[in-house]
């Protein structure tokens, strides 16, 4: 019962830091382009968040299961082919939800195949850890990346149309779909992760996550 | 013919940076502009990787036709990529183990990324011929070589100690890339990609 406890609260702790303290796009840095380049609307976000998730949990369950038996330069070739084979379902399923966002969205969806946070925990994270890490580790990054470019594209949408989910009546400027303003809002948005990271060391509840990647 | 190439390989750097214009590539720029020795070879090999890529697109286009090959687009443009590491990846491996051991993080990231696997794409947005793509792929190279150059000076100045701790660092740089790259916005006024 004891190691069961252990166990769940290990998990929790995986998740808990893939989706907050050490959140992929906000402290490790990655999967920059998808926040920067396409998250400039709430339907975008919701898009690409999806993406994630859905390609998230087979790649990196198939790394776990898999990646061991491969030798250390072949994985990374073998983490891309998985993320781009498990890619082909999660683009079907978003087709069908939302056909007309995943078309405006071109090329940025398509890249989601070889996003970094993706590619990322099914090369190094996934074949190292076991099964019930790697699934929290998938499910706290899909919590984090889907925060991150929600986040991101409620302020910029916010700011240009003036609403949210395409809902506005003219917003206070132009621009905020370009990358620049993604990018700037990332980094205050990385800021508000690191001061949250801070004030947890400072009660001395654990040391700061520190620069990740 | 050369004119074109040289032409696209500026456009590359500046109005149509794939980086600066349209966001891409900027996870593995901070990453290599963290260890300053590691930016030429990755440079480098983001150059090789992206000629061999736009390659891969030239090669694949006959068989990605239609609304079919719309939806397998994406991951055969990421397979290719996947498959050209594997095969430079054995290759040093076998016959250049001490260079590729020095150099085994910087070849897996700069093959398997945005940048590399976007350049297929890149080449259908703007219709590009053989010698535009070359120029294309090069300028893109020395795009991701002065923009990791940039940040590598900027690293020290983000993580200046009388700046407040929670900026310090990532948040910092960040806003600093924002910042360039709304430099480059001023070149094409407005959504390249």
């Amino acid at each position: 019962m004891n190691r069961d406890r252990l166990h769940l609260r290990e998990t929790g702790a995986i998740f808990r830091n893939g989706a907050f303290f050490r959140n992929p796009v906000l402290v490790g840095a990655l999967g920059l382009y998808p926040a920067a380049a396409g998250a400039f609307g709430l339907k975008n976000a919701a898009v690409l968040a999806l993406l994630f998730a859905l390609t998230a949990f087979p790649s990196q369950i198939l790394m776990c299961l898999f990646g061991m038996f491969l030798p250390k330069w072949a994985r990374p070739a073998a983490a891309l082919l998985a993320t781009a084979a498990c890619f082909l379902p999660a683009s079907a399923a978003a087709r069908a939800l939302m056909p007309r966002t995943v078309a405006g969205l071109g090329l940025t969806a398509g890249l989601t195949a070889c996003n970094s946070v993706l590619y990322s925990r099914a090369a190094e994270y996934a074949p190292e850890h076991i099964l019930p890490a790697v699934v929290a580790d998938a499910a706290g990054c899909s919590v984090g990346f889907a925060g991150a470019v929600c986040a991101v594209a409620s302020l910029r949408e916010l700011w240009t149309a003036g609403g949210l989910f395409g809902m506005g009546s003219g917003g206070a400027g132009a621009g905020g779909d370009l990358p620049f303003a993604g990018f700037v809002l990332m980094g205050f948005l990385a800021a508000a992760v690191r001061w949250a990271d801070i004030r947890r060391s400072r009660r001395g509840v654990l040391p700061p996550s520190g620069r990740a990647g | 013919m050369f004119a074109r190439m040289l032409t696209t390989a500026l456009l590359a750097m500046t109005a149509e940076s794939l980086l600066f214009s349209g966001g891409a590539g900027f996870s593995r720029v901070l990453r290599a502009a963290r260890r300053p020795r590691s930016i030429l070879p990755y440079s480098l090999f983001v150059t090789l990787f992206s000629l061999g890529s736009a390659g891969a697109g030239v090669l694949l286009k006959p068989h990605l036709a239609g609304d079919r090959g719309e939806f397998l687009r994406p991951a055969a443009y990421a397979a290719a990529a996947a498959l050209m590491y594997l095969a430079a990846a054995w290759l040093l491996h076998r016959f250049a183990p001490a260079f590729y051991g020095r150099n085994e993080g910087p070849l897996a990231l700069s093959a398997l990324n945005t940048v590399v696997v976007a350049m297929p794409w890149v080449q259908r947005i703007f219709g590009f011929g053989l010698s535009q793509t070359v120029g294309y792929a090069l300028g893109t190279g020395v795009s991701f070589f002065l923009a990791s150059l940039v940040l590598s000076r900027a690293g020290k100045t983000c993580s200046n100690p009388d700046m407040p701790e929670a900026f310090s660092g990532l948040p910092a740089e960040l806003i600093y890339v924002g910042i360039l790259s709304l430099a480059f916005t001023g070149f094409t006024g407005g959504r390249v990609f």
